[in-house]
C-alpha cells in the first residue's frame, strides 16, 4: 500500500507533501508523489524523513492530469491520496472547474485535504 | 430513397475491374505509409498529387480515399505494437493500445482497433451517402458573402484549435494566405508579391507547397532525429489468444458506437482533422471507466483503444463528405484533396453533385469497398506489415525524396518550381521543428483565393456596402459558430490555468 500525494508548484501543494510524508511515516507505507503539471519538482530525494518516495507524472501526451493521478492512485493501490486545497470563488469555479473537486469526488480511495500553514 | 440508385450506380462504377485495384493500391500505399514511423496519410497523399495528370479523375480520387483511410489504420497498428504514432489522430488510441501489447494483449488491440475504425468509417460512409445531396443543396443557396464567412469559419477554427498556441497557427495561417496571393490578380491584373520575376506570375502551385511542406519538410525532420530517438522496438507481438473473446466484443461495442457518435459531428468542423475527436473519445471512455467496480484504464483498456479508433475513421468519413458536399476542407489531408479536384478542374460543392455524378458516387462507393478491403489487409496481418521497418531507413527516405522531386518537376516541367521546393521544403523543416502547425497554412492557400474573389464579389455586386456579410441567416449562423470555436479555445486557455487548485 502507498499513500499519494499530487503536486504542483504552489504553496497548498508544499502543505500536501508534508502531510503526506507525515501520514506515510504514521502508517508506515511508501509515498508516490505525483507531479501533475508534468515536470519533476525538488525535492526529488528518494526518502523524505526516512520514508521511500517514488515519482511519477503524466504521460506525455496526457491532456488530463487528474484522470491520470486517479489512473495512478488505483494502479499503486493507494490507501490515501493527500492534496492541497485553497479557497476559490464560486463563479471561478462554475466557469473553469476545479481539480481539486474532480479530485475529491471521483477518487476511489480516502482523500485527506491540507491547507498551507 | 434516391441516393440508394445512385449509390448502386456508384458501386457499379467503383467495382470494375481497374477502380477495384485502385482501391486495393490505395489501401495498401496508406497502410504502409501509415506503418513507417514519422510518415502519415497527408504526407502520402501530398506524394501522389503529381500523379493526378496521369490518372482519370475517378481513379485517382478512388486511390487518395483508400490512401486516407489506410493510413489512419496503419498508423494505429504501429502506435499499439511500437508505440510511435505517426500521426497527432493516433496518439490516443495508442496510450491503452501500446498498454495491451505491452500486457501480452497485442492482437487484442489490434483487432479491436481495426474492427472500431472499420465500424466508425462504415457508419460515416453510411451518413455522408444519406446527408450528403443534403447538404449540396443547402451549399447550392450559398453566395459570396456565405463562401466567405464559410472560409473565415475555416480560418478562425483551424489556426485556434491545431497548434497549442493561437500565435503559431496564426503564423501558419498568414503565411498560407500570403503564399496564395502570389501571381497576377484575376481580377484586377495587378502583379502581386512576384517581385518582377517572370517564374511567379501564375503563383505558387498548391502542389510544390504541399509536396515541400508535408513530404520534404516532414523527410527532414525524420532525417535530423534519426541518430537521436531511440529504435522502435517491436513488442513480444504473438498474444496468448489470437482472436477476440465474446466477452471482450461485448465489451467493446458500446465504445465503439460512442466513439463513433462523438466523431462523425466533427467531420464537417474545421479543428484540423481527427485529432481532438479521438481525444474526446478518449476521455469519454476513461470517465466512465472511473465509475466502475475495477477501473482498467492505464494498465491496457480494451475501450480506450476502440473509442479513439471508431472516432479516428468516422470523423475522416465525414471530413470527406464536407469536402465533397461543401468544398469545405477540414484538414490538411482533405485541403490537398481539394487542391487534386482543382487540378481537374473540378469544384467540390453543390455542383459537383450535379456536374459529374458518376464521378462523386463511385467516390462514395469506393469507401466502402475501401473499408473492407482495409479490414482484410489490416486485421489478420498487422505483423506483416510490421515488417516494413525492416526497409533501411537511408534508402527508403531517399527513395521518397526522389519521388518528391520528380513529380514536382513533371506537374510543371520548371526548374524553377524544384528550387521553390527545395525552399519550401527547409521551411516546412523549420515549422515542424518549432511546432508551427502546418494545416492552417494549406488551408489558408486552398480556401485563401476563395474567400478573396467571393468577398470581392460580394462587394461588386452590394456595390460596396459592407453590410452584405452580416445580412442573411447563414453568414450570422456560420460568424455565431466561429464565436463559439474561438470561445472554447479562449476558455480552455483560461481553464488550463486557472483550473489549478491543489
Amino acid at each position: 500500500m502507498t499513500v499519494i500525494v499530487a503536486r504542483t508548484d504552489t504553496p497548498e501543494s508544499a502543505a500536501a507533501l508534508r502531510a503526506g510524508v507525515e501520514e506515510a511515516r504514521l502508517r508506515d507505507e511508501d509515498l508516490v508523489v505525483f507531479n501533475l503539471d508534468g515536470v519533476q519538482l525538488d525535492p526529488t530525494d528518494e526518502h523524505l524523513d526516512g520514508v521511500p518516495v517514488s515519482f511519477e507524472m503524466p504521460g506525455p501526451h496526457d491532456r488530463d492530469a487528474v484522470g491520470s493521478l486517479l489512473d495512478a492512485a488505483a494502479r499503486h493501490g493507494a490507501s490515501r491520496l493527500v492534496i492541497g486545497v485553497k479557497h476559490r470563488t464560486p463563479t471561478g469555479k462554475l466557469l473553469f472547474g476545479s481539480m481539486a473537486q474532480k479530485l475529491l469526488l471521483e477518487a476511489s480511495v480516502p482523500v485527506l485535504a491540507v491547507k498551507p500553514n | 430513397m434516391e441516393q440508394l440508385n445512385l449509390l448502386l450506380e456508384g458501386f457499379s462504377g467503383a467495382l470494375s475491374p481497374m477502380n477495384l485495384l485502385w482501391v486495393l493500391i490505395g489501401c495498401l500505399i496508406g497502410t504502409a505509409v501509415g506503418v513507417l514511423p514519422g510518415l502519415g496519410s497527408s504526407m502520402a497523399v501530398a506524394l501522389l498529387l503529381p500523379m493526378t495528370f496521369a490518372l482519370d479523375p475517378t481513379a485517382a480520387f478512388i486511390l487518395f480515399a483508400g490512401v486516407y483511410f489506410g493510413g489512419l489504420f496503419g498508423d494505429s497498428t504501429m502506435g499499439i505494437l511500437m508505440n510511435t504514432p505517426g500521426q497527432a489522430s493516433a496518439i490516443a488510441t495508442t496510450i491503452e493500445g501500446h498498454a495491451m501489447a505491452k500486457a501480452g494483449r497485442a492482437p487484442q488491440a489490434l483487432a479491436v482497433a481495426a474492427i472500431g475504425a472499420f465500424i466508425g468509417g462504415m457508419a460515416a460512409s453510411v451518413v455522408v451517402v444519406f446527408l450528403a445531396p443534403t447538404l449540396a443543396d443547402l451549399s447550392a443557396n450559398f453566395g459570396p458573402a456565405e463562401f466567405f464567412a464559410l472560409s473565415l469559419l475555416a480560418f478562425g477554427a483551424i489556426s485556434s484549435v491545431v497548434a497549442d498556441s493561437v500565435v503559431k497557427g496564426l503564423t501558419a495561417l498568414a503565411l498560407g494566405l500570403i503564399v496564395a496571393t502570389v501571381g497576377i490578380d484575376a481580377i484586377s491584373g495587378a502583379e502581386r508579391l512576384t517581385a518582377g520575376s517572370m517564374n511567379l506570375f501564375d503563383g505558387i502551385s498548391l502542389v510544390v507547397v504541399a509536396v515541400g511542406m508535408l513530404a520534404l519538410g516532414e523527410i527532414l525532420h525524420v532525417v535530423t532525429r534519426i541518430r537521436r530517438d531511440p529504435k522502435p522496438e517491436q513488442l513480444g507481438a504473438s498474444g496468448d489468444r489470437a482472436y477476440l473473446s465474446k466477452s471482450e466484443i461485448k465489451e467493446a461495442i458500446p465504445a465503439w458506437g460512442r466513439g463513433t457518435a462523438i466523431g462523425l459531428p466533427f467531420g464537417v468542423i474545421p479543428v484540423g482533422g481527427a485529432e481532438v475527436p479521438t481525444f474526446l473519445a478518449y476521455d469519454v471512455e476513461r470517465r466512465i471507466d472511473r465509475r466502475r467496480k475495477v477501473p482498467v484504464f492505464g494498465r491496457g483498456a480494451l475501450r480506450g483503444v476502440a473509442a479513439p479508433e471508431a472516432a479516428g475513421n468516422s470523423t475522416t468519413g465525414m471530413a470527406m463528405g464536407a469536402l465533397l458536399a461543401l468544398g469545405l476542407p477540414v484538414s490538411a489531408t482533405a485541403a490537398i484533396m481539394l487542391a487534386a479536384f482543382r487540378q481537374y478542374g473540378l469544384q467540390p460543392g453543390p455542383l459537383l453533385f450535379d456536374n459529374s455524378p458518376e464521378l462523386v458516387w463511385a467516390l462514395l462507393a469506393s469507401f466502402f469497398i475501401a473499408m473492407i478491403v482495409l479490414l482484410i489487409i489490416n486485421l489478420p496481418f498487422a505483423h506483416l506489415w510490421a515488417k516494413l521497418l525492416l526497409v533501411p531507413p537511408p534508402y527508403l527516405y531517399g527513395s521518397i525524396v526522389l519521388f518528391c522531386v520528380l513529380g514536382v518537376y513533371a506537374t510543371g516541367l520548371s526548374r524553377f518550381d524544384l528550387l521553390l521546393f527545395l525552399a519550401i521544403g527547409c521551411l516546412g523543416f523549420a515549422m515542424r521543428r518549432y511546432d508551427v502547425p502546418v494545416a492552417p497554412l494549406l488551408i489558408g492557400m486552398v480556401l485563401g483565393p476563395l474567400a478573396e474573389t467571393s468577398m470581392r464579389d460580394a462587394l461588386l455586386g452590394s456595390n460596396g456596402d459592407y453590410a452584405i456579410f452580416v445580412s442573411g441567416p447563414i453568414p450570422l449562423v456560420l460568424y455565431a459558430l466561429l464565436l463559439i470555436v474561438v470561445g472554447l479555445k479562449a476558455r480552455q486557455v483560461l481553464v488550463g490555468r486557472a483550473r489549478r487548485d491543489v
